[in-house]
């Protein structure tokens, strides 16, 4: 790995892709402390309190059906919104996730001298998942089947968080999206992880599991002939 | 010794699993603030101006702007984000131009306060303005 562009980054929310119409994102990922400086001391001295995690990000105003504008303003009032922010595009590559999204403000700019422009701020609930990675990128399925194999290295025993995000999807395709895991690479060995609810059109969902996550994961899909279903799925071990 | 380049500054921070990291190629500038003291406003009738005294402890805090680089363990993505979930402070090195002999060299203990993520079209990601705090007090040395 190494120095990354911003221009691969991608920003998924409540299943709307706004990647292309939006130019900069922020995540100011922050933490509370308090100061518990006693008698006797010489410097301050903090105690950890709660994440305050956000979303901040600036697009051009568009009148697409599925543009920036039309997520924006489904989204006003909605206070449990999943966001998934890719850094790359390929498998494995780094990404963060956030639930519970309650859309803080959403400003539309009109100036004469220049384009319409939104600019909206998302407040996650609880903290972000930082540290998941790209397990299944963006694509079109009209048929069942695995995506590649993410090989992590090494089994883990503390569960796991799973992002999904489903862009189109048929009113009776009935797409099954799960996180599967195995010991030997899928050869003898597989398992369901984690299944998210069956999706029959746009929809969004974040699933936790505790427990033994083994060393290789993939995400495998299903639906009901004949369908045509764009997702994507980001996953983190906890 | 007279003016110093900005550009021999060394980072080095410990993850929360208790290894030293050299941050130093990833970091675009560093900004750090070391007062000794809070001034107490202890202005009282009959002075024509403000006096001031020490609250006696140290307020230290620091603020980086990094590249991002998801390298696993080294690279600063994976250091910071190790530092969200910390449950104690861990420790902290700064050489504010480079770390030859007798160059000055600051540690302490410190807690990472927020770690903004920026992604714009024509940048590199970046982590602009990571703030650390400093717990209690540190130490002005040399290397």
């Amino acid at each position: 790995m190494g120095l990354m562009s911003g221009k691969n980054a991608r920003v998924y929310i409540a299943g709307y892709d706004i990647s292309g119409k939006s130019n900069k994102w922020t995540l100011p990922m922050s933490r509370a402390y308090k100061d518990v400086t006693c008698m006797g001391l010489d410097g301050h001295k903090w105690y950890p309190l709660l994440y305050s995690d956000a979303f901040n990000f600036d697009a051009f105003y568009d009148s697409d059906a599925d543009g920036v504008r039309v997520c924006l303003e489904n989204l006003r009032g909605n206070t449990s919104a999943i966001i998934c922010f890719l850094l790359g595009t390929t498998l494995g590559d780094e990404a963060v996730g956030g639930y519970g999204a309650f859309q803080e403000n959403f400003n539309i700019s009109m100036p004469i001298t220049d384009m319409l422009t939104l600019a909206s701020v998302f407040k996650f609930e609880e903290k972000a998942d930082e540290g998941a990675v790209l397990l299944f990128p963006k694509a079109t399925k009209t048929s069942d089947g695995s995506h590649t194999v993410l090989d992590q290295s090494s089994a883990s025993a503390d569960g796991a968080v799973a992002y999904l995000q489903v862009f189109s999807c048929g009113g009776d395709d009935a797409l099954i999206v799960k996180v599967q895991h195995s010991d030997d690479n899928f050869v003898g060995d597989v398992n369901d992880l984690i299944t998210f609810t069956t999706a029959n059109g746009v929809t969004s969902e974040r699933k936790t599991v505790s427990g033994a996550v083994k060393r290789y994961v993939r995400v495998n899909w299903a639906g009901t002939p004949t369908y045509s279903a764009s997702f994507a799925v980001i996953f983190k071990r906890l | 010794m007279g003016f110093e380049a900005g550009k021999d500054v060394v980072l080095k921070l410990t993850d929360n699993g208790d290894t030293e990291r050299t941050l130093t190629s990833y970091v675009l500038a560093l900004r750090a603030s070391f007062p000794g003291h809070k001034l107490i406003d202890v202005t009282t009738m009959g002075k024509s101006g403000h006096k001031w005294a020490s609250d006696e402890l140290e307020d230290n805090s620091f603020e980086v702007d990094f590249l991002f680089d998801p390298t696993a363990d080294t690279g600063p993505w994976a250091v910071l984000k190790s530092l969200r979930g910390a449950t104690s402070a861990k420790a902290f090195e700064i050489g504010p131009y480079g770390s030859v002999a007798s160059s000055v060299k600051i540690t302490g203990n410190c807690w990472l306060e927020n770690l903004p993520l920026e992604m714009a079209i024509g940048d590199m990601i970046k982590m602009s303005g990571v703030a650390f705090k400093v717990d209690e007090t540190i130490t002005i040395g040399a290397y």
